[in-house]
């Protein structure tokens, strides 16, 4: 798909006021598979959120056989990394959204090495505290 | 069967996406449900109206994502040249209702202290 064509059918399906200015306001269309893909990953983070959401729920919910400071702990650190996830998302999908219609390079993804960190922490702590009864 | 079997979809990139947004909205669902149940001790009959309104914020949101994905998917059995209807508003709403049901999920667990 040459850039032409990608920048000359705006308008039958989309065009208009999109939101957000910020992303839609500057440079021009990009393929649309990478548009969906760019979309595809932000539902996945939302996924993710959902689930370490859940996870912290659920350990609280169903009072998890874990010495209680540390689950307490554990619960909340899963739920403000699951509340920070899609802030992160929604950032995530529209710098990679600006970048692909400017033509530059994909930002690095900012989240993810902190998240695998918590994720490993808490499991750590969880199993540890598991083994230790 | 489509007009101009060139021009579809290939790697089934919308089809893909429109799978993605049901099992989100789907996961969002679940975890309405459950909290509902999770809340009500603390919340009462309160717990029903809060997973009520998530849902029915779910049900909207899936109504648009199907309505916009048939509108793409028309246009791209169609024409061979289509800009997809993008827009950050479904993505902005469905990131504030994870951030909703979050924060609605810390209180819980916070709640628990006292």
């Amino acid at each position: 798909m040459s850039d032409t064509d990608q920048r000359d059918t705006n308008g039958s399906l989309g065009g208009g006021n999109r939101f957000p200015r910020s992303v839609y306001g500057v440079g021009g269309e990009p393929d649309p598979r990478f548009s969906l893909a760019n979309e595809r990953t932000f539902l996945a983070w939302i996924r993710t959120s959902i689930g370490l959401i859940a996870a912290g729920v659920a350990l609280e919910a169903l009072a998890a056989p874990v010495q209680p400071g540390l689950r307490l702990a554990a619960s909340v650190l899963l739920i403000v990394v699951g509340v920070l996830a899609p802030v992160q998302a929604w950032s995530g999908w529209a710098n990679t959204e600006r970048a692909m219609r400017l033509g530059r390079p994909l930002p690095a993804p900012r989240l993810v090495i902190l998240l695998a960190v918590v994720v490993v922490a808490g499991c750590l702590v969880l199993v540890g505290t598991l083994l230790g009864r | 069967m489509t007009e101009d079997p060139a021009a579809f979809d290939p790697g089934f990139q919308l089809e893909r996406t429109a799978l993605a947004w049901r099992r989100t909205l789907l996961a969002l669902s679940a975890a309405f449900i459950a909290g509902s149940r999770v809340l009500l001790d603390q919340l009462g009959a309160f717990s029903y109206g809060v997973a009520g309104l998530g849902l029915l914020a779910v049900v909207v949101l899936a109504c648009i994502v199907e309505r916009r994905y048939g509108a793409a998917h028309r246009h791209l059995t169609r024409v061979s040249r289509v800009s997809l209807p993008h827009d950050g508003a479904l993505i902005a709403t469905v990131a504030a209702i994870t951030v909703f049901a979050g924060m609605v999920a810390l209180l819980f667990v916070v709640s628990r202290l006292m």
